[in-house]
């Protein structure tokens, strides 16, 4: 108990680190990054959505080349917002992101919950979320900085 | 049931009723006139007996009130009022008559990326969870499952009613 209760506090300072020294880029770019391959992984010429019959039956109400072409499209700018350091994007693109894997988590959900696929989808729309709450406080820290 | 439905249908007209008891600035008559297109939108399904392929009709409107609403100029909104309507005649041509994917995914995250000022929370609960919710819901549509998602979704719609009346007091009286 003890032990749980150690590393706890170790993974809660970790991620109180990560705040403090702005790392928040890098696992947003790898947020973002992920997005693009997802993406382009569903415009290759295979059907991904037929591979595990009936688990994808609810994401194929719309064809697959649309998910992958949203889900890339977003990531490349995504990773412009972020290359150009433009911050007021990036907190709206991690929105756009939760939206997106959110959608791909409820697809699993609503049909195979047992599935692996569900904590592995819940894991970017955590992610997503930290980097959206991330992204908040930084913009209450500039807001408090006087300008010049 | 039929009186929750009821009941449901008319919360529809809460933001537009809202926008026109307080009169705040612009921007929120058009977020209130879109977040009431639903109530247009569940009579428009009431009368077809249920048919999904009416939402091709009243989406394009709610998403373009609601874009043009969080647009800054007449060039953004111009190009707005282009493209919502090209985008739910693609959505009705890859999903029609099944429930709407395209239309929503697309419009829910261009409004998630405008969002800002009061009305964000709203916002963000109408286009983000409801959004979510509206996919789980389409995906049982036809079957008894549907309940529980429908259930979670009406929810979701009524609190972010609340959230935009909150906001529209706020703007109107800062």
């Amino acid at each position: 108990m003890t032990y749980l209760a150690t590393e706890l506090r170790r993974i809660s300072a970790f991620v109180g680190a990560m705040f403090r020294e702005r790392k928040l880029e890098s696992v947003e770019t790898m947020l973002a990054l992920q997005e693009v391959v997802f993406g382009l992984w569903l415009l290759a010429p295979w059907s991904s959505f037929g591979s595990i019959a009936g688990v994808y039956d609810s994401l194929a109400m719309m064809p697959e080349g649309v998910w992958g072409s949203v889900f890339a499209l977003q990531g490349a700018i995504h990773l412009r917002a972020i290359d150009r350091r433009d911050l007021c994007w990036r907190r709206r693109f991690t929105s756009g992101l939760v939206l997106l894997w959110a959608m791909m988590l409820m697809g699993f959900l609503s049909t195979a919950p047992a599935s692996t696929a569900t904590p592995m989808y819940f894991l970017p729309v955590m992610g997503g979320l930290w980097c959206y709450h991330a992204h908040t406080l930084i913009a209450g820290d500039r807001r408090r900085v006087p300008r010049d | 049931m039929t009186w929750i439905a009821v009941a449901l249908t008319v919360a529809g007209a809460i933001p537009l009723a809202v926008v026109l008891w307080v009169r705040p600035p612009v921007p929120y008559w058009l977020l209130g006139a879109g977040l009431s297109a639903s109530w247009v939108g569940d009579l428009m399904m009431y009368r077809s007996g249920g048919a999904w392929d009416v939402a091709y009709l009243w989406l394009p409107l709610q998403f373009g009130l609601v874009l043009m609403g969080l647009a800054r100029t007449m060039r953004d909104r111009a190009i707005i009022l282009f493209c919502v309507p090209a985008l739910g005649i693609f959505s009705a041509y890859l999903s029609g008559p099944r429930p709407d994917m395209a239309l929503t995914l697309i419009g829910s995250l261009a409004v998630l990326y405008l969002a800002e000022g009061r009305a964000t929370l709203a916002l963000y609960v109408y286009f983000g969870l409801g959004t979510v919710l509206y996919f789980l819901m389409a995906a049982r549509a036809g079957t008894p499952e549907i309940l529980v998602p429908w259930a979670a979704y009406q929810t979701c719609r009524v609190a972010a009613y609340a959230a935009f009346g909150r906001a529209v007091y706020r703007a109107a009286r800062p």
